[in-house]
């Protein structure tokens, strides 16, 4: 089943929106390639509670420990110590399932099933109440984000691919398109090279950010709620530092980045969207304000 | 009384900076709170309030909270203190000690506003009138502020945070739909507090078509959509089981749901 229920299904590209990339925040004092997980996992949680309104769902800054006291279900000194302090993914209490999230690979598929077996033997051995915890199925959907305007677009996609085990993987559009809904419509994906994410990786995060904000919009694609998780992995988020430090040292390239800002990076866009793009088309992407 | 009331909103600095800050911030409070609580069953009021000042926003749910590095009000981290206080005692009693330290922090403006809008289990009729009743007496302290609860860019005064966080119960207990939000709480608070066994019955009833148009694969729908079948397997719940559903929380009808429907597949 498509997990979009709460988004309408509707297929139409008619309701895109323009997601043009702002600058990282000058002042982050995230390293970029930190910022860039970090936001793909706070991504995958907001569209979960979306798509689950009702439900009291738990998140991988939760731990077993905390989600058996916090909800009474079980018995926490049934835990062995290491697994009181283990965070699945996701949780979702009451439909006694949860989710492992890991990249679209062989490793990755074997890593999520490990692991969710593990999270699922602690908490079932835990559990005093109810129906045992299962692997989560059927959760899945993509997003499409543009950069700038006739650029390729970038697709995030991310499925199930066997219970408890959500994977993702990360495309673009084969040519270049003015708009996500053209590419969509074209449904000609590539995989991205390891110089594209590099040059162009930095900038997802804030893209995502931006995304979340629009959710309607986002829904409007597939009728799928998309995810992004750890967007480039672990395992490439070392190959992003070493890339990245790799060419501050060499000196060269038209791409190096300016000067560290507080430990963060920033890899420059080559093609800023030209001054002629009308204000209006200006998200509120990476600047999802907080009010004071 | 209740714990450094005050006509302004004032939280406790541990929930305020970024998100690293607050984190460690909490974890430390939460071992304080622990070392307190194992020497006498107390524990210790915050070293130090500060005053939100009006308009501020509180970040009030984790997923909605994607500008880590911004520093901000994070009233959600009290969750990551409570795990830090658990931790501290060893996981000994976690619920037992999770109910004192609700009992005790409700007494508070900050306290009564986590404790409502993210509830502990059980999430029963008395436990929510408690927590309702909390909020109500620090309505004026905690309108001045904004909260971030449903979506990440739109912050949301007091009455549309309870609304978005807690309309399951006004729905459930006080289904006056076109009254002022306070004043629905107020209702839905006082009905819960004097509930007897049938009134959440009916309560429960009444809201179980929400949960069921929540609840995803459900392998046995005509059966459970059924309110005679429904009102049999309430009836059938023992005392705490049926506590847990009193106040008719969604999500809790919502896993009953599912629990039946599992359980007719086993037939």
């Amino acid at each position: 089943m498509n997990d979009g229920s709460a988004t309408g299904g509707e297929s139409s590209g008619s309701a895109v929106q323009c997601y043009i990339v702002p600058d990282r925040n000058p002042n982050s004092e995230m390293p970029w390639e930190f910022f860039l997980g970090n936001a793909a996992h706070r991504l995958i949680a907001y569209m979960y509670k979306v798509n689950h309104p009702g439900n009291q769902v738990f998140y991988n800054t939760k731990t077993i420990g905390f989600i058996l006291s916090e909800t009474g279900l079980g018995d926490t000194s049934r835990l062995l110590p290491d697994e009181r302090k283990i965070c699945p993914d996701i949780t979702d209490v009451f439909s006694r399932c949860l989710f492992e999230i890991k990249p679209w690979n062989e490793q990755g598929l074997h890593e999520g099933r490990e692991e969710a077996r593990t999270y699922l033997i602690a908490l079932n051995r835990a559990l005093l109440v109810g129906r045992p915890f299962t692997g989560g199925t059927d959760f899945q959907g993509e997003i499409l984000i543009r950069f700038a305007r006739g650029q390729y677009i970038w697709r995030l996609e991310w499925r199930t691919n066997e219970p408890g085990v959500v994977q993702y993987r990360w495309t673009r559009s084969q040519q270049r398109f003015e708009s996500e809904a053209a590419a969509y419509e074209a449904g000609q994906w590539v995989e991205l090279t390891e110089q594209e994410m590099r040059q162009y990786g930095g900038w997802v995060a804030q893209a995502v950010e931006g995304l979340v904000s629009r959710r309607e919009r986002l829904a409007g694609f597939s009728g799928a709620v998309g995810i992004v998780i750890e967007v480039i992995g672990t395992a490439a988020t070392g190959f992003f530092s070493g890339a990245i430090f790799g060419q501050m040292g060499s000196g060269s390239g038209a791409q190096q980045p300016p000067p560290a800002q507080g430990g963060g990076q920033i890899i420059p866009f080559p093609a800023r969207p030209p001054p002629s793009v009308p204000p209006a088309q200006v998200p509120a992407a990476a600047g999802i304000s907080l009010p004071r | 009384m209740t714990l450094g009331q005050s006509s302004s909103l004032q939280l406790p600095s541990f929930l305020y900076g970024s998100y690293p800050s607050v984190h460690q911030k909490t974890q430390r409070e939460g071992l304080w709170c622990g070392e307190k609580y194992r020497e006498d069953g107390s524990f210790p009021t915050p070293r130090q309030m500060l005053e939100v000042t009006s308009g501020d926003v509180v970040v009030a749910h984790e997923v909605v909270d994607f500008q880590r590095e911004r520093p901000t009000w994070r009233l959600y981290m009290v969750s990551n203190l409570k795990n830090s206080l658990y931790e501290a005692l060893d996981w000994q009693n976690s619920i037992t000690v999770r109910d004192a330290y609700e009992a005790f922090f409700r007494e508070t403006a900050w306290g009564a506003l986590h404790f409502a809008i993210s509830p502990s289990a059980p999430v029963s009729a008395e436990c929510t009138a408690l927590r309702l009743q909390a909020v109500l007496r620090f309505w004026e302290p905690l309108q001045s502020a904004r909260y971030l609860f449903s979506t990440p860019n739109d912050a949301l005064t007091l009455e549309e945070l309870m609304v978005a966080s807690c309309d399951w119960a006004m729905d459930a207990w006080c289904p006056a739909r076109n009254a002022p939000v306070r004043t629905r709480l107020e209702t839905a608070a006082e009905h819960m507090a004097q509930a007897t066994q049938e009134d959440s019955l009916e309560a429960i009833l009444r809201q179980m078509p929400r949960a069921f148009a929540h609840a995803r694969d459900l392998k046995h729908r005509e059966v459970l959509a059924d309110p005679a079948f429904q009102r049999q397997r309430l009836t059938t719940l023992d005392p705490l089981a049926f506590e847990r559903v009193s106040g008719a929380y969604t999500a809790e009808l919502i896993g009953k749901l599912y629990d039946w429907d599992y359980e007719l597949g086993m037939h």
